[in-house]
């Protein structure tokens, strides 16, 4: 048989997809010009499991929509500090909800913040906070030793010794982010950055075990791939909660622990101010201190709240707020840990 | 590690896994093509399922396992290495199966009963023409494909802790480096995708008027033993790629759907994002198999296929290179106004489906005979109604049917993409692959695998579902003036 089926130029899928492309363009413009009107744009480094139920009460009680963007290991392609600076000329966010402080501190630097000092601002210590209300800090968490209880004691002692020796049971997350960065800024300040340049290649030479973040180095040690690692006490109790047999221990620096506050600041150039404002004292308040501390994460409520109501696990670290390692004047040996770890691991 | 040093392991990785996946592709295809006759749906299910299991599940469940051999990073290369060769086998076989040989069985029999004769089909020369046609050229094109899969492989690289240039890039962004800066770091590992792009294309323009043979022809009766340990291969990808993390997250996911049910907004968001990614899915599914109707269908001139292939480049060379780009392209001051709408994720997501569409384009024109879409065409424009609806029915079967599964697939990869999601889906419509990202990296829980296997679940019941009603759809407006021409 000789035939031919002759396709035409322009198919039936084709059309489909020119139609679907004109739909996508007029569904985007629309998009573009509402999101100009609507909702309160917040990104969030908190993780999304505890922090949405808090946004979604703020909505309902304030009648606000909040459109949230959050920073998981996935999102780390642009971190949400790095977006808001790449951002700067066309801004998207109004409110930076930071899981820690020193970031926020640089976008300050950069001045990409609006100052604002309400009710919230005034509960906060002044240690955690902005001393012209760039930002503020509330509800902590602190950077501890996990061990493995069937491998090691929680016990300085044992840990100094497991600490002198090989390090192969031992597990630290890439110092280049997050909150090993801040372990690693408080060190430089405590000891310099000589001697943390030491530190650092003799925990590589004793080859102890670099993770790409503290839950992976919290799955080591739960495991009991490894009998001590650094981490932060949310990941510490995440693994408590899954009857993992781990202890903890906070990490000291001159006799200080290192506690490492969430940080809320308004972006510059928002055109929701006012709604940025009420958020923000929102975040800063007893409530959500409370609910953080309770939340799985067993945040340390850094204002004055009623201790009562706190858990008990929680409760024990209290006395840790004092003994706190100021955090906000490490700016300088941020960058200075930051531009060294850059030429040791992006080359 | 440095990015030429990370950027080289990946290169000696992904060439290592090429080259044994050709081997065991064409080794493979043999099974398909003696099976051929009986139509082993069974077969062809087992062969093909690992590559459509998305990386983000295997990854998932292999790094629970790999924990435990974190003294032993050797032997997490080596099960990282096996799972990403365990999932590019599976396009290798299909390469092969739908590919035509250039030297007929009759042509190299003659070659090896003359070989200890002093003729010239002996010399050296002859039998490096023959290594070269028989062998060479036709796995080159499909050594690249598995390469090129190999090379940009991110998710499960990134869930157990595997040196690789895409994991590096993500890490240095996380530093905080400037974008312009990210994007110099892409031009080793791009010139390197682009080098080994361009050599396939010189080979395929220098093979395409080579005559090909008629499959059939060709089909080889395997051994016994052959036949015995291409079963054993696929049986063991299956179970290692699909059945244990399939059991993991299953289980998990089956005993505490009820704990997910309970926490209403934990369901709700997953849910929400869940068909946010659907919707991306399905349109830049449609968008992409659209745009690669248009540019290959049959009797498309040579540039616009040539135009398609250009088109093709952006997807080739990686999510992460294509979503940072467009990304840099769309925070510019011209481009601001589209940043963060629908439009920018849409357009990375139909480039990052291309090349996958055309590949699979090619696939169903090389399976499909004119003759029978001829004939189904005639039978379903008969003036007997009876006819004219087995007719349209056919041609569903032959035609219908699998365009429907190949927008179905390069819906569901765009479901599970990660790195385009993350970078540009707008604040307020991410998709469910990136929550369920975000949580792997704190370890396993019932919980997570409830909503990974109900995120699974959900796309394919959709599919299965939206199957008859396309079905009926395309019978009743099936476009009669295709054919509009007989000779």
């Amino acid at each position: 048989m000789n035939q031919k089926t002759r396709g035409r130029l322009f198919s039936g899928w084709f059309i489909l997809a020119m139609v679907e492309l004109v739909a996508i363009i007029s569904i985007g413009i629309f998009f573009f010009y509402q999101q100009n009107e609507d909702a309160l744009v917040v990104y969030c480094a908190h993780d999304a499991v505890f922090s949405e139920e808090i946004l979604k009460a703020f909505e309902q009680r304030t009648g606000i929509k909040v459109e949230p963007r959050f920073d998981t290991e996935a999102t780390k392609s642009l971190g949400l500090t790095n977006l808001i600076i790449r951002e700067k000329n066309h801004p998207r966010c109004d409110v930076f909800w930071n899981n820690q402080t020193l970031g926020t501190v640089d976008l300050k630097e950069q001045g990409l913040l609006e100052a604002y000092q309400g009710e919230g601002y005034s509960r906060i210590p002044d240690q955690f906070k902005d001393e012209d209300g760039y930002w503020t800090g509330f509800a902590a968490r602190l950077r501890v030793y996990i061990t493995n209880t069937e491998k090691l004691n929680a016990s300085k002692e044992s840990i100094d010794q497991k600490l002198s020796g090989p390090l192969n049971e031992v597990a630290i997350a890439k110092p280049l982010y997050g909150t090993t960065l801040t372990h690693y800024t408080v060190l430089c300040d405590a000891w310099g950055l000589e001697e943390l340049k030491k530190w650092h290649h003799s925990l590589e030479k004793r080859k102890i075990q670099e993770t790409s973040g503290n839950a992976s180095v919290k799955n080591l040690v739960a495991s009991g791939a490894c009998a001590l690692g650094f981490t932060d006490t949310d990941d510490y109790f995440v693994a408590v909660d899954e009857d993992s047999p781990v202890a903890a221990l906070p990490v000291t620096v001159d006799g200080r622990v290192i506690l490492i506050p969430n940080s809320v600041a308004i972006i510059k150039g928002t055109k929701k101010r006012k709604q940025a404002e009420l958020l923000v004292d929102y975040l800063l308040s007893e409530e959500v201190e409370l609910k953080l501390a309770r939340s799985q994460s067993r945040q340390i409520p850094l204002g004055k709240v009623d201790w009562t109501h706190v858990p008990e696990t929680v409760r024990k670290f209290q006395s840790t707020i004092e003994k706190a390692y100021p955090l906000s004047n490490l700016v300088t040996q941020r960058a200075k840990t930051l531009a060294w770890l850059k030429s040791e691991y992006v080359k | 590690m440095s990015l030429a040093t990370i950027c080289g392991v990946t290169l000696l990785r992904s060439l290592i896994i090429s080259i044994l996946g050709v081997l065991l592709s064409r080794h493979l295809s043999h099974l398909i093509n003696a099976g051929r006759s009986k139509r082993s749906f069974l077969l062809l299910i087992l062969i093909l399922t690992p590559f459509l299991v998305p990386e983000l599940i295997v990854g998932y469940a292999w790094s629970l396992i790999s924990l435990k051999l974190v003294h032993y990073p050797l032997l997490i290369e080596l099960i990282y290495s096996s799972l990403v060769l365990l999932k590019v086998v599976p396009v290798g076989i299909v390469c092969f199966y739908f590919s035509s040989p250039f030297i007929s069985t009759e042509a190299d029999y003659i070659r090896k009963s003359v070989n200890s004769n002093s003729t010239p089909l002996s010399d050296l020369k002859t039998h490096w023409s023959f290594f070269l046609w028989k062998h060479l050229l036709p796995s080159l094109p499909v050594g690249v494909l598995l390469f090129l899969l190999a090379f940009q492989e991110f998710e499960m690289a990134s869930l157990i802790y595997r040196d690789s240039w895409m994991v590096w890039v993500f890490d240095a962004q996380a530093g905080g480096v400037p974008i312009s800066e990210t994007i110099s770091f892409l031009t080793g590992p791009l010139l390197i995708e682009l080098v080994v792009i361009a050599g396939v294309l010189y080979c395929l323009t220098r093979i395409q008027f080579q005559p090909r043979l008629d499959l059939l022809s060709n089909v080889k009766q395997s051994s016994f033993l052959s036949t015995v340990q291409s079963w054993g291969y696929v049986l063991t990808a299956f179970f290692v790629v699909v059945v244990i993390p399939f059991s993991l997250t299953g289980w998990g996911g089956l005993i505490s759907l009820g704990s997910l049910f309970q926490n209403q907004l934990q369901l709700t968001e997953t849910l929400r994002e869940c068909i946010w990614g659907l919707v991306y899915g399905v349109t830049s599914a449609i968008g992409a198999w659209g745009l690669a109707s248009f540019f290959f269908s049959r009797n498309q001139p040579r540039h616009l296929k040539l135009l398609g292939f250009l088109f093709c480049l952006p997807g080739l060379c990686g999510s992460l290179t294509l979503s940072i780009v467009m990304a840099n392209l769309f925070l510019t001051d011209s481009g601001h106004w589209l940043y963060d709408t629908p439009l920018a994720f849409f357009i990375a997501l139909v480039l990052f489906l291309f090349p996958r569409a055309v590949f699979l384009k090619l696939i169903i024109l090389a399976s499909q005979e004119n003759d029978s879409l001829y004939l189904t065409r005639l039978l379903s424009l008969s003036k007997n109604q009876t006819q004219s609806q087995s007719g349209g029915y056919l041609h569903w079967s032959v035609n219908g049917k699998m365009q429907y599964w190949a927008v179905v697939l390069l819906a569901f990869w765009a479901y599970w993409d990660v790195t385009i999601s993350s970078i540009l889906a707008p604040n307020n419509t991410m998709t469910s692959s990136i929550r369920l990202y975000g949580l792997m990296h704190y370890g396993q829980n019932s919980v997570l695998s409830a909503m990974t296997f109900l995120n699974f679940c959900i796309p394919v019941l959709i599919s299965l579902l939206f199957f008859p009603i396309v079905r009926i759809l395309w019978m009743t407006v099936s476009d009669r003036s295709t054919m509009n021409k007989t000779v």
